[in-house]
């Protein structure tokens, strides 16, 4: 029972940042009707951010992650501007063959720059497990976990009572409505792609002082993020949350009971059963296309 | 406007698959872009040893993970290389021709380091092949060998099955690299009876390198009294480890035996820790330099964890030449080369020596088979004891395995195991 609460714990605190990646991810694809699939190489980027001024410039942690933030806050903007913008009123297609070839572009960018060696960015906060209870926790993982359900409740006030955040949602409706409405739509698109990036970035800060920092660590990360987004039902918030949690839950146990070689299957193993449970997603309404 | 930026975007778009060509991409198109800058390095060579007289190079093959999850390791392995080709070259090369290297990346992916092999052979036409580093990969590129009769030098892989005769290129492959079962072999007598392995868990990379170790040991582990109480098996790129170790750490296992590499074992080390684990660990197959998974790591991290090597850098006693080993220290240091790179680079070296060998006994023609001939003749005094090919019917040396202990950020070598 103990090594049960255990990783319960454990998949929680990987859970969140799932539940971060997919909330990104999810919203872009719901403002913007983007397939993004350079988010994988955006959350890699963010990690060699951290490591970059943390590691290599000896800047403060907490420092390094929010100016990694607020550097790939401007970097989504450029990318939205220059590369999406110009798609949007073509095909979901083009934006997504778009996407894929930017995280070729990024990933291979990443290589050049930072070569393929494995970094350690180092531990911000002393390693040492916490014994609460029968279960062991790290202060980088209590930290890990605060951050990210920070990040998704302040995400949820902004969209909610914000003032902007509302021309968001009222995009996410209906767009030309909002427009009609006097929406800056295209204002919404920026904002929304560059809070995603960012995110996604600090995703990647915030785990990558207990893993290892390469350019290829984005792939299974991506992977990852698009079940958690399909599980969840495509552009919803509520369900990219609950299904990010779940799906570090379940790969813990799935891990720790059934077998360690499933671990990476259980992601997709998730996703095909809630396609045939719930095909809408975990928390999905049916929703007028187009 | 919207026109020139969606051409500007789908210029970008080509411009991404041309790079990931380069970098991910198929190795037949690969292979060209990445054969370059080794072939550049080593067209210096010659200039860097004014004794050796304008003569038609003598080629030969590599084969190692340069881009990929365990790139560095590869990397490592070149630098110990290119140390021995310029020490080779300097003192006049073989038969007074240079020796050059051409690489290629494997990737540590079967697939790719078989088609690299293959690229060697048929566009290079090289006579003899050094890798390629895992042991799925050297399982892979053996059968392209037989096909084209052209024998490969293995330096790196621990996997029992490469040197079977029943395997297909057995015929052509010569190890330098120690087998799992010589390391399981050689620790076995202190295993339980010094560390106290008595109840194991096995937390092992899933490819043949790491059932494989975690078979023999197993048998060794059981011969000696003890057993093994559970067997995790983990992706080479799995980076989260916490299921694994909750289940051994609230299991009655004493002990964890990890077979995998140095950056996988600094993630499962990091998480460890976090957990609070007491274990003792071991960890085995040579590509689990201490030094590196310290520097991926801290030195509170590997405190205290025992793991088999097979090149103790400092202790010049213990290789097959101690004043070879001295120069080659003081060559790798003068060379600003990375410390968490030595315990992997005497691999290259004492590789690309034995390469070197076996074209001096046949004079340095470019012939195969003659090289497959003399290759189990050949003998090297190196970094990790002495090559000779005396195993496994002329395929298979016996290097220098020990047991070291990280004490204090250093590797100590215990006592015990010299009798």
């Amino acid at each position: 029972m103990v090594e049960f609460f255990q990783h319960v714990v454990n998949g929680l605190m990987i859970g969140g940042i799932y539940a971060l990646m997919g909330i990104g991810l999810t919203l872009i694809f719901g403002i913007m009707n983007v397939v993004n699939f350079s988010h994988g190489e955006f959350y890699m980027l963010g990690a060699f951010g951290v490591y970059t001024l943390f590691t290599m410039l000896g800047l403060p942690y907490l420092a390094a992650l929010l100016l990694t933030g607020i550097i790939f806050w401007f970097f989504g903007s450029i990318i939205e501007r220059l590369i999406l913008r110009p798609l949007q009123h073509q095909a979901i297609d083009v934006s997504m063959l778009a996407t894929i070839g930017l995280s070729i572009f990024l990933s291979n960018l990443a290589l050049i720059i930072w070569d393929p060696t494995p970094k350690d960015i180092g531990m911000p906060f002393p390693l040492i497990g916490v014994e609460i209870g029968p279960i062991t926790l790290t202060p980088i993982r209590v930290f890990i976990f605060v951050a990210a359900m920070l990040l998704i409740l302040g995400s949820h006030l902004f969209l909610r009572y914000n003032r902007f955040g509302k021309a968001i949602r009222a995009t996410f409706q209906d767009r030309e409505a909002a427009a009609l409405m006097g929406v800056n739509t295209g204002l919404v698109n920026l904002v929304t792609f560059s809070w995603g990036t960012a995110i996604a970035a600090i995703a990647g800060g915030l785990l990558g002082p207990i893993f290892q920092v390469f350019p290829t660590m984005g792939t299974i990360v991506s992977s990852k993020s698009f079940a958690v987004v399909i599980a969840g039902g495509l552009g919803n918030f509520p369900g990219a949350i609950l299904s990010g949690l779940l799906l570090g839950v379940a790969e813990s146990l799935g891990a720790g009971y059934v077998s360690s070689g499933y671990r990476d299957a259980i992601a997709f193993i998730l996703i095909i059963v809630v396609l045939i449970v719930r095909p809408t997603g975990l928390l999905g309404k049916a929703r007028r296309l187009g | 406007m919207a026109k020139k930026m969606s051409l500007l975007s789908t210029l970008l778009l080509i411009l991404g698959l041309l790079l990931s060509a380069c970098g991910g991409g198929s190795a037949t198109q690969a292979a060209p872009t990445e054969a370059q800058p080794a072939a550049d390095t080593k067209s210096e060579s010659p200039t860097a040893a004014p004794t050796v007289a304008p003569a038609e190079p003598v080629k030969f093959g590599v084969v190692e993970p340069l881009t990929g999850p365990v790139a560095d390791s590869g990397s490592y392995v070149i630098n110990g290389m290119n140390i021995g080709i310029d020490k080779i070259n300097a003192e006049g090369g073989v038969c007074g021709r240079p020796l050059e290297a051409i690489v290629m990346d494997g990737k540590n992916d079967p697939q790719e380091s078989a088609n690299a092999a293959e690229l060697l052979i048929t566009r290079d036409q090289v006579p003899i092949i050094m890798g390629a580093w895992g042991s799925s990969s050297t399982l892979a590129v053996m059968p392209v060998m037989e096909r084209h009769g052209v024998p490969l030098v293995v330096e790196t892989s621990s996997s029992g099955k490469i040197t079977l005769p029943e395997t297909p290129g057995f015929a052509w492959t010569f190890r330098i690299s120690p087998m799992s079962a010589m390391e399981a072999e050689a620790s076995e007598p202190y295993l339980v009876s010094k560390l106290g392995m008595t109840k194991v868990a096995v937390l092992s990379v899933n490819n043949d390198w790491g059932r494989g170790a975690a078979q023999v040991f197993k048998e060794a582990i059981e011969r000696q009294g003890g057993k093994v109480i559970s067997e995790d098996f983990i992706e080479q790129s799995a980076t989260d480890v916490l299921p694994q170790l909750t289940k051994i750490k609230n299991s009655e296992a004493d002990s964890i035996l990890m077979t995998t590499s140095a950056g996988q074992i600094a993630t499962i080390l990091k998480q460890y820790v976090e957990l609070g684990m007491t274990q003792t660990v071991l960890t085995t197959g040579g590509s689990n330099y201490p030094i590196a998974v310290m520097g991926l790591s801290s030195k509170e991290i590997v405190e205290g964890t025992y793991h088999l090597v097979f090149y103790v850098p400092e202790r010049f006693d213990l290789a097959g030449d101690p004043e070879l080993a001295k120069w080659y220290l003081e060559e790798y240091k003068k060379r600003g080369l990375p410390e968490v790179g030595l315990g992997e680079s005497y691999r290259g070296f004492d590789g690309v020596n034995v390469v070197a060998e076996a074209f001096k006994a046949v004079d340095c023609k470019a012939d195969p088979v003659a090289l497959q001939q003399a290759l189990p003749k050949v003998t090297f005094k190196g970094l990790s004891g002495t090559v000779a090919f005396k195993e496994r019917d002329g395929h298979q040396s016996r290097p220098n395995i020990y047991l070291v202990q990280m004490v204090d950020g250093k590797m100590v070598v215990p006592d015990f195991q010299f009798k």
